[in-house]
């Protein structure tokens, strides 16, 4: 039996974004390429310092989404010098504008995040409240705030009845009453998206952090290296069970067939992130490869209509909110004066 | 007065999602329940206004959620997201989005607003806002705002180091910023769009607001009620700018104006009352209360307000509301001292806060032109009723009369947001005799 066909996506570095801004042929190589996905400023979360070059990755994602509408975009960011209710507004509008193709890979921290006093904390360089460690307890209280607020306003309270001049069902919204690392009242300012929540992946490298991400997110993106899975398509680590795993692979400039074959038809893992060398030129071989590669061309990207979930074959989000209250009373039907 | 003014008028749009009043998604068949989330709804807007060749979409904001039982404009997708996907879809128009001070890490917002400038070309600006909603503190950790004076001085401070550090991006040198507030070491490494940094403005119209407009910010979205008011402020901050070693035209005086326009004036004034009887009355109650620091659905609304009313409204200290919109519409009353529910009526065609007008496309060009040539403007930030129809009818009828008169190009001069305001006023070089 031939196995499932797996996702493939590209991790792309910050000149690959600045690049892709200047020259849109490029960037319609990348929308003809069959991936299915992108991740914005992949190594803004990588651990390694800052590079010469990079774009926000949330706005290069909203922005790309558009000229690239055949693929998925996950913006690189981390609970650094963001907040997660900034983070989570900017990730659920991009989801809306693209049609449900957006979503988030987090990281612990931001590679591009200068220091200074309380620089090294999340969310302490705003100077507002203290700082928290940055690590992985942070990370995961981010990820579960960020899920409440992407199911705080239900898409399904907007009735727009002109009939009764109710727009929303204020009732419906809930409070979120987040309190852990971050406190968070709620709600988010944008209601659920078309694929329920944006698509929230972790970039792991521990196992410590695997199982944390387990419990978070809606997939792992891990490395592949001595610590983490192995290139050549062996079981995975435990830590990773039970969570769809995508393998982070550094590909050359060579054929892309048999450097990603082994990975493709493991059975345990779900996807694999292609991470091409970091300048533009080494993109634009990658993707000419990627677009006579069958394993790639075979994958659902390129499917319009489909959300990033479809595509990605995720379950719909789903959050429980036991301490939640409606956040506006429940409205009245308006009756005009005189009428 | 430089009756002789030679540049054009700069046109923006403060979007305010589907329009100012709350019930404009009842009014156009085009509008559905999810317009405000719609890309296409978007790009509908961007292309209109470049069919107008307007000058800028501007996007107010603020990190929580109002009520949305009635308005679908509480729904707030975040700006330098929303306008980063309009960028792509669009050519020429500058693309403002707000950003709170209060709420957002300098360095984290620097980069994202000079990656906007990036990704759009260089269409970018920056319309800065301390923020003034509890609710939004509670979203971030905090059981209320920090106290105004705080909020302002914090704000001066972000507002240097975002500069430094969209310098840092051009030079290549370190920021080493050591404040109150801040401190850091690093720089960006976005790359410098063809304006180089995103175009700064500043919004309210309090002394401290002012005073940061004359020395640093390239735009003011002013709160004006009258154009004798307008004028003054207009000379406030040039004068301040000047006092700063800047020259006077690098910082563009731009009001808002809410506005209704019909093919005839009675038509504009029935096309505002229809949408202001679909929406709940409580709503201009809501908005005298939000600004007034009074509950103004306590008020005799058949008596005068009363003065000590007045006189707490004017008072700085009050934490929540704009004290620019406070002195604005004190202003407006102690004028014809009308009762609260007349005060209420006449503000829906005479605007609150914000001066309004409805009326003919005639009629308005005519008030653009007089409140330029008197010295009042440099533009304006239109703000119509209902964005998709309105926003047709300034592109359609309203610029081609401005054209007409000299008073607006015919197409776009430049490809930048900054360049756009430098080309407001290039054609007045010489010409221009401002007083000041």
């Amino acid at each position: 039996m031939s196995p499932q066909p797996k996702a493939v996506g590209v991790a792309l570095s910050g000149a690959h974004l600045a690049a892709l801004f200047g020259d849109r042929a490029l960037a319609a190589e990348l929308d003809a390429s069959g991936l299915a996905f992108a991740v914005a400023g992949i190594d803004r979360i990588d651990g390694s310092g800052p590079a010469d070059v990079t774009v926000d990755s949330t706005v290069a994602a909203a922005a790309l989404a558009p000229l690239v509408p055949r693929l998925g975009w996950l913006a690189a960011a981390a609970i650094h010098r963001d907040h997660p209710y900034n983070l989570a507004r900017r990730v659920a509008s991009a989801d809306h504008l693209s049609g449900g193709r957006s979503g988030l890979v987090l990281g612990l921290r931001d590679g591009y995040a200068p220091a200074g006093r309380d620089g090294d904390t999340a969310w302490g360089g705003a100077g507002l409240t203290a700082g928290a460690p940055i690590g992985i307890h942070t990370a995961r209280d981010a990820a579960a705030a960020l899920r409440e607020l992407w199911q705080s306003w239900p898409e399904e309270s907007i009735i727009a009845d002109r009939r009764s001049r109710i727009y929303s069902r204020g009732d419906q919204i809930v409070r979120i009453g987040h309190h852990g690392v971050f406190d968070i009242e709620g709600p988010l300012t944008v209601p659920t998206t078309p694929q329920g929540s944006p698509v929230l992946a972790w970039r792991v490298t521990t196992d410590e952090e695997a199982a944390a991400a387990g419990e978070a997110a809606d997939l792992l993106i891990w490395p592949a290296d001595d610590q983490g899975p192995s290139k050549d398509g062996g079981a995975l680590p435990s830590s990773a069970r039970g969570t769809a795993v995508y393998v982070e692979l550094s590909v050359s400039d060579e054929d892309l067939d048999p450097q990603l074959s082994p990975l493709l038809g493991n059975p345990a893992i779900a996807g694999v992130v292609a991470r091409p060398g970091d300048d533009a030129p080494s993109l634009l071989r990658f993707l000419r490869h990627a677009a006579t590669t069958p394993a790639i061309g075979a994958q659902a990207g390129g499917v319009p209509g489909h959300t990033l979930r479809d595509r990605l074959s995720l379950p719909h989000s789903s959050v429980q909110f036991p301490d939640a209250r409606p956040a506006f009373p429940a409205p009245e039907p308006y009756v005009a004066p005189g009428t | 007065m430089p009756d002789h003014r030679q540049g054009h008028v700069i046109l923006g749009v403060n979007v305010l999602v589907l329009g100012y009043l709350p019930a404009a998604w009842q009014w156009d068949p085009r509008l559905h329940a999810r317009s405000p989330l719609d890309p296409q709804y978007w790009q509908q807007i961007g292309a209109t206004a470049e069919r107008g060749t307007l000058d800028a979409l501007f996007l107010a904001d603020g990190p929580a959620l109002g009520n949305p039982s009635y308005d679908a404009n509480s729904t707030r997708l975040e700006p330098t997201v929303n306008w980063s996907h309009v960028a792509s879809v669009t050519e020429h128009i500058g693309l403002i989005p707000t950003a709170s001070t209060t709420f957002n890490d300098p360095f984290e917002l620097a980069e994202r607003l000079l990656s906007l400038d990036y990704v759009s070309g260089g269409r970018a600006g920056w319309n800065l806002v301390t923020t003034r909603a509890d609710q939004a503190a509670r979203n971030f950790g905090l059981p209320e705002l920090p106290e105004r004076d705080d909020r302002y001085e914090r704000a001066a401070e972000f507002v240097d180091l975002v500069l430094a550090l969209w310098e840092s991006a051009g030079t290549g040198r370190d920021v080493h910023h050591r404040g109150r507030f801040f401190e850091l070491d690093g720089r960006l490494r976005v790359p410098p769009s063809p304006q180089g940094h995103p175009v700064l403005l500043q919004a309210g119209g309090s002394a401290k607001g002012r005073r940061l407009a004359g020395t640093r910010a390239e735009g003011v979205f002013a709160a004006e009620l009258t154009k004798e008011g307008a004028i003054e402020h207009y000379n406030d901050v040039k004068q301040l700018a000047v006092a700063a070693g800047r020259d006077p035209d690098s910082v563009k005086i731009l009001p808002g104006v809410l506005l209704s326009l019909g093919s005839t004036e009675e038509e504009a004034r029935r096309r505002s009352d229809e949408l202001h009887d679909l929406g709940p009355a409580s709503y201009s109650a809501q908005w005298l209360s939000g600004h007034f620091g009074i509950d103004a659905s306590k008020l005799d609304p058949d008596d005068k307000f009363p003065e000590e009313v007045l006189q707490a409204a004017l008072d700085p200290a009050y934490a929540p509301g704009s004290i620019g919109f406070r002195q604005s519409i004190v202003r407006q009353i102690r004028a014809t001292n009308p009762t609260v529910r007349e005060y209420l009526r006449q503000t829906r065609y005479t605007g609150s806060g914000h001066h309004g007008f409805a009326g003919t496309p005639e009629q308005f060009a005519d008030h653009v032109e007089d409140w330029y040539r008197s010295g009042a403007i440099d533009g304006f930030n239109l703000q119509p009723d209902v964005l998709i129809d309105g926003l047709e009818v300034i592109a359609d009828e309203v610029v081609p009369l401005l054209r007409r008169r000299g008073l607006f190009r015919s197409e776009y001069e430049s490809s930048t947001l900054r360049g756009h305001f430098r080309a407001a006023s290039a054609a007045a070089a010489g010409g221009r005799a401002l007083t000041i």
